[in-house]
C-alpha cells in the first residue's frame, strides 16, 4: 500500500503537473477566472485521466509500439467526447461555463503525457492511483490559482456548486472596490501563474540547501 | 507489407470500437439533451409570462442576416397577447441568446438572457442583473434601450437585437 500512496502523493506534491511537470497550462490560464470553473474543470479532466489511464494500461501489451500515439489520441477523444456529451445531459450549467474547453481536454497535455510516461508501462492499479494522484495535483493547482486570480481580479471570493448553478456554497466580498481587473484576463493569469511557480521553486530550493547543508554538517 | 497491413487493422479496429461506444453515449443522451433544450426556452418564455399563457412558434418571413432565430406568439384567452422574440447576437466572447417580450400595446413585457457564458463575469454578465433588465418593465418599445457603462461590447450588441425585434415588431404585428 505504501508504494501505492508514494504514486498518489507524487502527482501531488513532487511531480504536480502545472507546477512542476508544466503540462496542460492552457487550460489552467483559460479556466481559472473563478472557483466554480476550476473545480468543474479539475473533476472533468481528473474522470478523464482515471478512464484513459485504466483502459491504456489494460491495453498496453497488445497496443503496437509504431502506432502507440495515434491509438491513444483515438482512445482519449472517444473518451472526452462521451464526457461531453454526458455534461451536456447531466450538468448543463457547467457545461455551458466550461464552454469551449471541455472539447479541448483531448489536447490537454496532462492526459497523453501520462498515457505515454506512465500508464503504458505501469499496471492498472499503479495507473489509477496514479491517475488520481495527478488529478488531485492538478485540481489543487488550479484552485490555488484561481484563489488568486478571483480575489485579485474580481475582489469577491465565490463558490457556486458547479453542479447546480443557483446553489452558492459562499460568496465574500473583500476588496471589490480595488479589484484590478487585468487579473481576470490573461495577462492577469500568465502573472499569477508565473508568480506562483516562482514562488513554490524558490522554497523548494531554499529546503534543498537546507538538506544539503544538514548533510554535510553531519559528515 | 504485413506489418503495416497489422498496424492499419489494429488502428481500425479501436477506431471501430470508439465509433461504438460514442454512438452508445450519443443514444442515450441526446433525448436527454434535446428535452433540455425545450425546457430551458419554455422555462424562459415562463419567466417573461408567467404560468397560464399558451406560447407558439410563429413562421415568420426573417430578413437574411438577422438576431432573431425565433418567435412566439403569446396566446391569453384565445387572443394574442404579445410576441417573445429569441435572439442570437455576437458577444465580447461568445454568443449571446436572449429573449425579448413586447405586448401587443407597444409595451415591453420584460427581457430575459439565456446564455450569456461567453461574457466576462461583472461585466457584460450585467445584462443579466435588474440595473439592465429594469428597463424593460413594462416601457415603451419606441423608447429605447441603452447600454451598459463598463460593458459596450456585451451590451451593445444586446441593444442591437433587442432593436432588430422592435422593428420586426414594428413591420408585422403593430
Amino acid at each position: 500500500m505504501k508504494n501505492k500512496f508514494a504514486i498518489f502523493k507524487n502527482g501531488i506534491t513532487t511531480e504536480n503537473p502545472i507546477f512542476c511537470l508544466m503540462l496542460g497550462m492552457c487550460s489552467s490560464l483559460a479556466i481559472t477566472t473563478t472557483l466554480t470553473n476550476a473545480i468543474g474543470m479539475g473533476v472533468a479532466v481528473t474522470c478523464v485521466l482515471l478512464m484513459s489511464n485504466t483502459i491504456i494500461s489494460l491495453l498496453r501489451k497488445i497496443i503496437p509500439d509504431e502506432i502507440r500515439i495515434p491509438v491513444y489520441i483515438v482512445i482519449i477523444a472517444t473518451l472526452v467526447k462521451c464526457v461531453q456529451l454526458i455534461m451536456n445531459a447531466f450538468t448543463p450549467a457547467l457545461y455551458e461555463s466550461l464552454g469551449v474547453f471541455i472539447p479541448l481536454i483531448v489536447v490537454n497535455c496532462i492526459i497523453l503525457g501520462r498515457a505515454e510516461a506512465f500508464a503504458s508501462k505501469n499496471g492498472v492499479v499503479d495507473s489509477i492511483f496514479d491517475a488520481l494522484g495527478m488529478g488531485c495535483g492538478y485540481t489543487l493547482a488550479l484552485l490555488i490559482i484561481s484563489f488568486c486570480r478571483q480575489l485579485i481580479g474580481s475582489g469577491m471570493i465565490e463558490l457556486v456548486n458547479p453542479f447546480d448553478s443557483t446553489q452558492i456554497i459562499f460568496s465574500f466580498d473583500v476588496l471589490s472596490q480595488y479589484a484590478i481587473s487585468l487579473f481576470s484576463q490573461p495577462a492577469g493569469a500568465f502573472l499569477t501563474l508565473g508568480t506562483i511557480i516562482g514562488v513554490i521553486h524558490t522554497i523548494g530550493n531554499v529546503r534543498k540547501k537546507r538538506a544539503e547543508q544538514k548533510k554535510a554538517e553531519v559528515k | 507489407m504485413g506489418k503495416i497491413l497489422k498496424l492499419a487493422v489494429f488502428l481500425a479496429v479501436i477506431s471501430g470500437l470508439s465509433g461504438l461506444m460514442l454512438s452508445y453515449v450519443n443514444d442515450l443522451t441526446a433525448p436527454i439533451i434535446e428535452q433540455q433544450q425545450i425546457a430551458a426556452v419554455q422555462e424562459s418564455l415562463s419567466v417573461l409570462y408567467g404560468e397560464g399563457e399558451t406560447f407558439e412558434p410563429v413562421d415568420a418571413e426573417l430578413p437574411e442576416e438577422t438576431a432573431i432565430t425565433s418567435i412566439y406568439s403569446v396566446n391569453k384567452d384565445g387572443a394574442v397577447a404579445g410576441y417573445v422574440y429569441q435572439c442570437a447576437v455576437q458577444g465580447y466572447g461568445d454568443e449571446v441568446t436572449f429573449m425579448v417580450g413586447i405586448n401587443t400595446d407597444g409595451t415591453y413585457q420584460g427581457f430575459v438572457p439565456i446564455n450569456y457564458s461567453g461574457e466576462t463575469s461583472g461585466f457584460g454578465s450585467r445584462i443579466a442583473d435588474s440595473e439592465f433588465t429594469s428597463q424593460f418593465d413594462a416601457s415603451s418599445i419606441d423608447d429605447g434601450v441603452d447600454t451598459l457603462s463598463g460593458a459596450t461590447i456585451t451590451s451593445g450588441a444586446v441593444v442591437d437585437g433587442v432593436n432588430e425585434a422592435v422593428e420586426h415588431f414594428n413591420a408585422n404585428y403593430r
